[in-house]
């Protein structure tokens, strides 16, 4: 395992010159098992593995510092990203932010890469908890059934997907997991809920009840994810003449009872389709309500890296507030 | 750390005793795990980690309420404790959180948590 955080960090600072420094690479492995009975007879258990490697390299240009990071997570060791493979993406990415640039408050077309549109993806995940429903503390309350994204977004969490960071054969009620349909072709079709949640809002639970030794259950997802659209990620970037492509977000302005968002971004400005120049100091802004209507493309990238991942997706419009 | 399995005779014995208490029904969810993990900085190891786990819950309903604890002790006694825990369960609503039955001695804890819970005391 050392020599596999090693290689990974130096092949990260092999990328450029000026990746000087490094907040370091980690390994890890962690194999277990996890059972579950109750006095209604049921009786099951599983065994679960992940290893993850990831590194963050730190650059330097004329005295001004930069740091991104890349990862590869998985069930298998032999199905691992290589650690160079890993340390040459984080080097790329930590080396293309330097030169950045501040821009002037604007509304223009916004593209989130995968990793920031999964945790746009999140937000949604966090919205349909059954939990944040029943307390009344979700913009999506009362919304089943009707629109909340255009056609092209379909959202599913599959507990069943083979080799996937969230799948398990039963949850933590002993309840079968299985594949819901959360939004269908934009229509929101299902909450995620636990059957304390479900009793709660008169519904059955769907099989998402996460438990943690000695706590009661609480609703998680499994592998929740955006379905891909027909667009490579070069085309998306392609369609828009002036706007953002947010490859960081920072800190926490969601507020999900009224879909209200803010967060300090980080990314390039694109111009005439193309990527630019880096930028930072930045803030998005806009609503869940209207980020999720105003989806208008979904990229073709879905790579599972985690629990809750997406493509590539591309708004409309938001407020990007700068200088 | 206890060489004792986690099984689903030891899972079916302790579901049997909780209801034998009283409880109207019960739910015993265990983890096992074994984790590594090393992190590595311009090529010298900052920090190496080796972890090993394992812990057991038994959560208890009595009617519309329930109550939970764990423990990573698994002999019998700390399991009868485990159970027994129920003199708070049975009347959760009397738990006050400053007094929840914590117990630690060694690589042993007992915690507790419950639902629908109003605090007293």
């Amino acid at each position: 395992m050392i020599e596999l955080a090693t290689r990974a960090e130096k092949a990260a600072l092999a990328v450029d010159s000026r990746l000087t420094n490094s907040e370091g690479a980690d390994f890890s492995a962690f194999g277990g098992r996890t059972l579950f009975a109750n006095s209604h007879g049921f009786y099951g258990e599983y065994q679960s593995s992940s290893f993850s490697c990831a590194v963050a390299p730190i650059a330097v240009q004329n005295g001004l510092m930069q740091r991104d990071y890349w990862y590869a997570v998985g069930r298998k060791l032999n199905r691992l990203d290589s650690p160079e493979a890993v340390g040459q993406e984080a080097g790329r990415r930590t080396v293309r932010r330097l030169g950045a640039r501040k821009i002037a408050t604007c509304r223009v077309p916004v593209v989130f890469e995968p990793e920031i549109a999964g945790s746009f993806l999140g937000n949604l995940c966090s919205a349909v908890n059954g939990y944040a429903i029943y307390k009344g503390a979700s913009y999506l309350v009362g919304r089943l059934g009707e629109r909340i994204a255009p056609d092209l977004v379909t959202v599913y969490d599959d507990g069943r997907m083979p080799g996937g960071l969230g799948s398990k054969p039963f949850d933590g009620e002993g309840l079968p997991t299985r594949k819901n349909v959360v939004v269908e072709r934009g229509i929101l079709r299902s909450y995620l809920l636990d059957t304390y949640a479900a009793r709660k809002l008169g519904l059955a639970s769907t099989g998402s009840a996460s438990r943690s030794v000695g706590e009661a259950s609480s609703v998680g997802a499994t592998n929740f994810y955006l379905t891909p659209g027909t667009a490579t990620p070069d085309e998306i970037i392609c369609s828009v003449k002036r706007g953002l492509y947010v490859t960081e977000l920072i800190g926490f302005g969601i507020n999900m009872v009224t879909g209200d968002y803010s967060r300090g971004a980080v990314g390039f400005w694109i111009e005439n389709g193309e990527l630019a120049y880096p930028v930072e100091e930045i803030t998005i802004a806009g609503n869940l309500k209207d980020m999720w209507m105003g989806v208008e493309a979904i990229g073709n990238d879905l790579v599972f890296r985690g629990r809750i991942v997406s493509p590539t997706v591309k708004i409309a419009a938001m407020t990007v507030a700068g200088e | 750390m206890t060489s004792i399995r986690i099984d689903q005779n030891l899972t079916s014995e302790l579901l049997a005793k909780a209801k034998r208490k009283g409880a109207t029904a019960a739910d015993a969810v265990a983890v096992e795990g074994d984790a590594a993990s090393v992190q590595v900085r311009l090529s010298v190891v900052d920090k190496l980690s080796k972890a090993q786990e394992k812990r057991l819950g038994l959560r208890v309903y009595l009617g519309q309420r329930s109550a939970g604890a764990s423990t990573s002790d698994l002999s019998p006694a700390s399991l009868d404790e485990l159970v027994e825990t129920r003199r708070s369960w049975k009347t959760p609503l009397q738990v006050c959180p400053t007094r929840l039955p914590w117990r630690r001695s060694g690589r042993t804890s007992i915690s507790m948590t419950a639902r629908r819970c109003r605090w007293t005391g």
